[in-house]
């Protein structure tokens, strides 16, 4: 039972919000989310090195599920402790947000650990739109016309994921079909033993992999990225962009043993093609951009387009490298949205030009920016490096050395948009621009430790690889 | 694969690598100004005194890589942390380690940004440095060479020892877009050098470069390598067309980031081009004309700007900004020359440049008793407004930049041209305009009218002469006695000139 500890946390967490609802004016009611996000994270790192099939072999703890899990529960931390402004919501609705918050994170452990499609693609299915719905019951402004422009937004997101969860759908019901069972492990047994031949089987594991492309927001589904983040307060930005790329990249992880024989040069094409695109296309698509919560967003997505483009040779140790690659870049992204949460207490929709001279009146707030970006950018010492180098030695073992030079481009490409800010950052402060912006001691805490273990995986990283392949070849 | 002799005692390289480093992270925990200068001082001395054993217990009549520490470091990617010296790393080993502390006490008194950050990036810088010359692991090396990017571009962005508050808007953003722009084109020179890594990895099987030398390797691939390579090296030394960036990051720098700009971040970059003829011998046979005569344009360009200076009266920042490049092009006609007497060349003019040019920045800054607004001066109004002995160290360290006789870049001249010309005779004649302006250029520019005299004079007190005074011998014995700087390079430049086929 203790392998389940982080699902348990997650549950009590979840009833937990609605609990505390009679003393929400109370001095410790903001300490309430961050002190869940601290359990569920203990629990997680509790059960990191647990294994057990339960359920009547529905529900498998691998070294794989328990490392998304601590993945999963570093980005709600980073969430929680950047909190939101209690007085801007109604109370109810922050609680309800926070247990649907909760929930869907738990959705997405149940894509981890699911053996069964059916139960995987249910999941799948209703941990998205719990991490995005709720963001828009936040209601930030009375505006009639931002209140439209929110509806707009939102009916547009509905449409397109249902789209792609009808394609998921239709791909998984073939890779049923045509595996002959309900196991993603018989499937993946089939696939391997040439037992889907049927050209059904191929496409279906591409049609399967539309939602979880669609939840990275990887090329060309991330156009509906910007508009999300517009209409997100900047605090709730990870649930927005960052907990559903994960829960994408887990589920991308967990159907790629179903890739049929014969067919991996073409995925493996695929990957690089949606990678490159993500890298370069949002590289260039953040040269003109002003709003930080987009420009991050975009960033984000980059970054995840480096997964891709490290699962390029689809051996058993490139998708452990991909895990790797999964883990550095998310780590790259939390410090940016933390500092940005915490600049957002300033100016709710941060702008470039409000980072200018943070250097002199913020130097921590600024050092945690500077060093995120960094990271983002992929520079030495920080873990985005060797996400670059396994991503280039990757693509050499493909046979593709003209993408890896594309994606060299696309790796110096990035750090345009990152020396915008790093040069707002540095300059003179200007009026208008931020004044001393305060970080809590939690916020500095979970900060210093984000960067820290970027720097331990930039410059030590041969442990976690290890771990990493070896969860991957389980998987 | 190249010879190597592997260090079973303290592991002294790896300690004047990872102090620096070690150091920089003390001083951001530490968090206090002033403690954190002397911190910074002592750390940099400390990585000095440490690279003595490593001067000592060279062995000079070998040409391998000595002091070779080989750990596994991601087996996963068969990376391993690999660090080794020859002869001509060593030397250069031996230039940042004593330069840095130069450095330290050139940032002692910022008009901005000094204390903490400062120092911390001058230590990271110099840990990145040493990392670049004592690499024998290609991954390692591209993360030494692009971790040293972030340093230096925050120390021109952020430090300032420019007391010119009428400006100090203009400037701010002067100095943030020369960051920028430097840390653009430096990581546009990186990622070449990585992908050539991965690709000779790839074909020989592992990133250990003493290996990735002993082997051959197709035509094809050796343009590509060779090109990938030059394009990394060119943008660090700088050279036309990556140079840039160069003359704003260094006006833009406070003196001890342009001391480490214009000295110390080359190295790498002559380093790197001094062992591309062992890995790509017949790309470098075949494409050596072209970029010596890249070199000699690069000389050019660099007199004619470092004469443009002069005329306009512009300060020493300026005027370093034209030769320093300028002597870099000689160094990449030396190299390219494949003769051992032009190697010895470059590995002169490297160094003695660094000394000129170190010097003339210094004198420029002039610190608290001179008067901290000396350096954005003409030459000659820091040579105007000094006392005596200040006057004789300007207009010195201004002629050793010229390479008057009897000073360090003297023989790399001789060196390289009794090099080129019996390689290409055109060369040579075509390197001779470049080397007059820049004569020319440095003679004008310390001997020429002050301008104004203002009431501050510099008169160098006792730490202001502990450091310009030893530069000033070191030029002197190095354009004096020679000798005592080749017999450490003398075996590896021989290994490098017989690795070229067809040399002579």
């Amino acid at each position: 039972m203790s392998a389940l500890l982080p699902e348990l946390a997650l549950i009590v967490g979840a009833l937990l919000f609605p609990a505390m609802m009679p003393f929400r004016k109370t001095a410790f009611s903001g300490a309430v989310g961050p002190a869940c996000g601290a359990l569920v994270l203990a629990a997680a790192i509790l059960a990191l090195g647990e294994e057990a099939t339960l359920f009547s072999g529905s529900y498998a703890l691998t070294p794989f599920s328990q490392s998304c899990k601590l993945l999963l529960t570093v980005a709600l931390l980073a969430h929680l402790v950047a909190g939101g402004r209690p007085a801007d919501a109604s109370p109810r609705r922050r609680a309800l947000r926070q247990s649907l918050l909760f929930l869907s994170v738990f959705g997405a452990m149940v894509i981890a650990s699911a053996t069964s499609l059916p139960v995987l693609a249910a999941a799948l299915l209703l941990t998205g739109p719990g991490m995005v719905l709720p963001v828009f019951a936040h209601e930030r402004t009375p505006d009639r016309k931002d209140s439209g422009n929110r509806r707009g937004t939102l009916a547009r997101y509905l449409l397109l994921e249902g789209a792609a969860a009808v394609l998921t759908l239709f791909g998984m019901g073939c890779l049923l079909a045509q595996g002959g069972s309900a196991e993603v492990a018989a499937i993946a047994g089939a696939a391997r033993q040439g037992g889907m031949a049927s050209a059904w089987a191929p496409a279906g594991f591409l049609f399967a992999l539309t939602l979880p492309l669609f939840r990275a927001s990887l090329w060309p589904m991330q156009r509906l990225l910007p508009e999300l983040c517009r209409e997100t307060a900047v605090e709730n930005a990870v649930p927005v962009v960052v907990l559903p790329g994960i829960g994408g990249l887990i589920a991308l992880f967990r159907l790629l043993p179903c890739l049929p024989t014969g067919h991996e040069r073409f995925t493996s094409l695929f990957f690089v093609v949606l990678g490159l695109l993500a890298v370069c296309s949002v590289a260039l698509a953040a040269h003109a951009l002003d709003d930080l919560k987009v420009f991050f967003a975009r960033q984000c997505v980059g970054r995840f387009g480096w997964v891709l483009l490290t699962l390029a040779p689809l051996a058993p140790e490139s998708v452990g490298w991909a895990l790797y690659a999964a883990l550095c870049s998310v780590l790259a992204t939390l410090p940016c949205w933390l500092a940005l949460s915490v600049i957002g207490l300033e100016h709710s929709s941060p702008r470039l030009g409000d980072l200018h001279g943070l250097a002199r009146s913020s130097p921590v707030a600024a050092g945690l920016l500077a060093v995120s970006l960094l990271g983002l950018a992929g520079i030495p010492p920080l873990a985005g490096f060797m996400v670059t180098v396994s991503a280039l030695i990757a693509l050499m073992r493909a046979g593709l050395p003209f993408a890896a030079a594309l994606a060299g481009l696309g790796a110096v490409l990035a750090l345009v948009p990152c020396l915008r800010a790093l040069r707002a950052v540095c300059a003179v402060k200007k009026r208008g621009s931020l004044a001393f912006v305060p970080l809590s001691v939690l916020c500095l805490a979970v900060g210093a430790a984000l960067v820290l273990l970027q720097l331990l995986l930039g410059l030590l990283p041969a442990k976690c690889l290890d771990l990493a392949v070896a969860a991957a070849l389980v998987l | 694969m190249a010879p190597i002799l592997t260090d079973n005692g303290l592991p002294w390289l790896s300690i004047v690598f990872a102090l620096p480093a070690v150091g920089a992270a003390a001083l951001m925990l530490i968090g206090h100004d002033a403690l954190n200068r002397r911190l910074a001082l002592i750390v940099s001395l400390a990585a000095f005194l440490c690279s003595f054993p490593l001067l000592s217990g060279f062995d000079r009549g070998r040409h391998a890589f000595q002091f070779v520490r080989l750990h596994a470091w991601i087996p996963q990617l068969h990376v391993n942390y690999a660090v080794g010296v020859d002869g001509v790393s060593l030397s250069m080993l031996l230039l940042v380690t004593g330069f840095m502390p130069l450095c330290v006490v050139a940032a002692w008194r910022m008009a901005e940004g000094g204390g903490t950050a400062c120092m911390t990036c001058l230590l990271a810088l110099e840990s990145a440095l040493i990392g670049c010359l004592v690499a024998l692991d290609f991954v390692l090396l591209a993360l030494c060479w692009m971790g040293l990017l972030a340093p230096l571009a925050f120390l021109i962005a952020l430090c300032d020892d420019e007391d010119d508050h009428g400006g100090r808007f203009f400037r701010a953003d002067f100095r943030s877009l020369a960051a920028a722009r430097f840390f653009f084109f430096g990581l546009a020179g990186s990622i070449p050098l990585l992908l050539a890594g991965v690709v000779l990895a790839r074909e020989s099987g592992t990133f250990f470069i003493p290996a990735i030398m002993g082997r051959s390797y197709g035509a094809g691939l050796q343009v590509w390598v060779f090109a990938a390579v030059v394009f990394a090296c060119s943008q660090r030394l700088p050279l036309p067309p990556l140079r840039g960036w160069f003359p704003p990051a260094l006006s833009a720098a406070p003196t001890a980031a342009a001391i480490a700009l214009a000295v110390l971040a080359p190295l790498p970059g002559l380093y790197g081009l001094l062992r591309l003829a062992s890995i790509t011998p017949d790309a470098c046979q075949r494409f050596s004309g072209a970029l010596m005569w890249l070199g000699a344009i690069g000389l050019l360009l660099g007199g004619f700007r470092a004469l443009g200076a002069a005329l306009a009266g512009e300060g020493p920042k300026s005027l370093v900004a034209g030769f320093a490049p300028a002597w870099m092009g000689l160094a990449v006609l030396g190299v390219f020359s494949g003769t051992r007497l032009g190697q010895e060349g470059a590995m002169f003019a490297v160094p003695a440049q660094g000394l000129a040019a170190a010097g003339l920045l210094l004198c420029g800054r002039a610190t608290e008793s001179g008067g901290g607004r000396l350096s954005s001066r003409p030459l000659a109004s820091v040579r105007a407004n000094s006392r005596a002995i200040g006057r004789v160290l300007t207009f010195f360290f201004a002629l050793a930049g010229a390479a008057v006789p009897g000073t360090g870049l003297f023989p790399a001249v001789l060196a390289t041209l009794a090099a080129i010309l019996g390689v290409e005779p055109t060369l040579a004649f075509a390197a001779l305009p470049g080397l007059m302006l820049l004569a020319v250029a440095l003679c004008l520019g310390v001997a020429g009218k002050s301008g104004f005299r203002s009431g501050e004079v510099w008169n160098p007190d006792s730490r202001e002469l502990a450091i310009l005074v030893p530069l000033a011998l070191a030029l002197l014995v190095m354009g004096l006695a020679p000798q005592t700087v080749l017999d450490f390079t003398r075996p590896a430049l021989d290994a490098l000139a017989q690795a070229l086929p067809d040399s002579p």
